[in-house]
């Protein structure tokens, strides 16, 4: 334990980079979390609106939205990453670093986040919207007051599950040039065979993962009335 | 307070058009409790649902309090319906709120600034009988007192109109009973006109002043309770003045009669069949208390050939008895008690 102890503190990658991968990574993962939830939170309200039992069905745009929506999903997420390669340098300017990773993450979990959103809005009860629609409300009311606030520990539970899947894909991008803990890893405890770096490296993500756990499933828990 | 003229509404299927609604026409009262009955997709809950403007009807006009709802724009509509207060089976409380704010969510939809909103709610949940439990989630209450707060709700933005569809086909008996006659106190004290959708012979027996049996999407029969129970061999009397099963040995060719005590004391009924003598049995009778009297509905098994003689004297006793199948008799228009959701 000793040894190990002085082994960790003692090795410069990990006093160094590790830190600074630590904020890479959380930056990276943030960002394209917040970015997921600007986006594709509407993108799943309108998903499930325009579906043929929605609040406002159009056919045609529930079938573009849901081919696109289907294809991003399918495509495995490093193949989507490395595709996206010249849309990223055209809006950020490079490919390189944890800002432009930010383009491949978020366009590879928007969808699957609406796709969440739209599952938990769906399963709020037909009758509680019917209510509100009797009692007055408009459409935009009944979408805000009764489908995402019904639904909103659910869509809690989804956004957690989107930002832990995000922190597993911040990993595969570090290997092509994002930085980060992936990119840690990678390079030192994979290519260099450094076992401390790559278990450590290891570590910190499970930390963040549990964390991230533990922080949604209780603010769902609190959310939730039923 | 509602009028219904020439509804008619149609909804497009895959296999055809579904005619809904075949051109209703009803007339309610103001402070009237009106009850709709039929089987599972008679088109109850269509009509309920063209009064609340969220069903649009394929022709005919929809007036309630005065207002045409047919042909206003969703706005005016959404203006129109301040006036209804919509009671559910399933009552649809929304679970992230506390039964307060619940209550309270028409009151933000119309509008009503926060400190009256508070005042409203506590009155509207002192109407109902919970006033002590606000902050309570609905998770927390039982299915009585989550339709109570439904029907709080209902009222929140002081309605002309009530609708209840199946508002107590989710409750036990003793349950049914006290919202029932929770509606029953409301009309009296608000003077609000109540329609109720239901599938329950009781239900309108307990509350209802006037009744309507849709079939089809058509109104087979419509009137003040009595009127309607006393109507012998109709529908409604059968339904609504169940009595028990026949004995197997019941001949086929029975003679029906249905009577009010305001019409026939239920003694001289009897006095009256009792000298019709020994060969004409009462094979299955009930007397109990509806709308405000006593009816009773008797069968008799007359002897091969009798029933003419039969019902002419007991026509002369002033009574308006029908020859009936032993078919006829339990008829059961209404449903059973095993209707699901729709
Ligand atoms: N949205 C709809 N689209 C198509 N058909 C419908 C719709 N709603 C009701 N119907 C049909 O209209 C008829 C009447 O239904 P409903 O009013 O729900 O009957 P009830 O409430 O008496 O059971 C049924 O045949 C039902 O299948
Ligand atoms: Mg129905």
């Amino acid at each position: 334990m000793d040894g190990f102890w002085s082994e960790l503190t003692s090795n410069r990658v990990i006093t160094q980079m590790l830190p600074e991968a630590t904020v890479e990574t959380l930056q990276m993962v943030g960002l394209s979390a917040l970015v997921t939830l600007v986006v594709g939170l509407p993108l799943g309200l309108l998903l499930r609106s325009v579906a043929p039992d929605g609040l406002t069905p159009n056919r045609t745009t529930s079938a573009v939205l849901g081919v696109v929506v289907n294809v991003l999903r399918a495509l495995p997420f490093i193949i989507l990453a490395v595709a996206l390669i010249p849309l990223t340098r055209a809006l950020v300017g490079t490919s390189l670093g944890w800002e432009a990773a930010v383009v491949p993450l978020s366009i590879g979990t928007i969808p699957f986040f609406a796709r969440l959103v739209e599952t938990a809005v769906r399963d709020v009860a037909p009758g509680k919207v019917e209510a509100a629609r009797v009692m007055g409300s408009s459409t935009a009311k009944v979408v805000s007051q009764v489908l995402v606030r019904e639904a909103l520990p659910s869509i809690v539970s989804a956004f957690t599950v989107t930002v832990i899947s995000l922190i597993g894909f911040s990993a595969m991008v570090g290997a092509i040039g994002a930085g980060g803990l992936g990119f840690l890893a990678i390079s030192y405890g994979y290519q260099r065979f450094d076992a401390t770096v790559l278990y450590t490296s290891v570590v910190v993500i499970v930390v963040l993962v549990t964390l991230v756990q533990v922080v949604g499933d209780a603010v769902a828990r609190r959310l939730d009335h039923r | 307070m509602i009028e219904l003229s020439a509804l008619r509404k149609v909804y497009p299927s895959a296999d055809g058009p579904v005619v809904a609604l075949d051109g209703i026409d009803l007339s309610v009262g103001r402070g009237v409790v009106h009850g709709i009955v039929g089987r599972s997709g008679a088109g109850k809950s269509t009509l309920i649902r063209c009064l609340t403007g969220l069903e649009q009807p394929t022709s005919g006009t929809v007036t309630v309090d005065g207002v045409t709802l047919t042909g206003l724009s969703e706005k005016q509509l959404r203006t129109a319906r301040r006036n209804m207060g919509m009671v559910f089976q399933h009552v649809n409380l929304l679970d992230s709120r506390t039964v307060a704010a619940n209550v309270a969510y028409p009151l933000e939809v119309a509008g009503v600034p926060r400190d009256r909103r508070r005042a409203r709610v506590a009155e509207l949940l002192d109407l109902v009988g919970l006033g002590h439990r606000g902050s309570a989630y609905p998770a927390q209450l039982s299915g009585g007192q989550k339709q109570r707060i439904g029907i709080a709700r209902a009222l929140a933005t002081e309605p002309a109109v009530l609708l209840c569809d199946e508002p107590t086909s989710a409750l036990d008996g003793e349950t049914t009973r006290q919202i029932l006659g929770l509606v029953r106190d409301l009309r009296d004290r608000l003077g609000i006109t109540v329609v109720v959708i239901t599938h329950e012979p009781s239900v309108v027996r307990e509350v209802c002043d006037e009744v309507t049996l849709l079939e089809h999407g058509r109104v087979v029969q419509s009137g003040p309770l009595t009127d309607v129970v006393t109507a012998t061999g109709s529908p409604l009397s059968r339904a609504l003045v169940p009595v028990p099963d026949l004995p197997p040995d019941a001949g086929r060719h029975l003679v029906e009669v249905t009577y009010a005590t305001d019409d026939v004391a239920t003694r001289d009924a009897f006095a009256a069949v009792a000298s019709l003598g020994d060969d004409v049995e009462v094979v299955s009778a009930t007397v109990e208390p509806l709308a405000g009297r006593r009816v009773g509905r008797l069968l008799l098994d007359a002897p091969r050939g009798g029933t003419d003689d039969v019902v002419a004297r007991l026509r002369t006793a002033g009574m308006d008895p029908v020859v009936t199948g032993r078919d006829g008799v339990g008829a059961d228009v209404v449903g059973t008690g095993t209707e699901g959701v729709a």
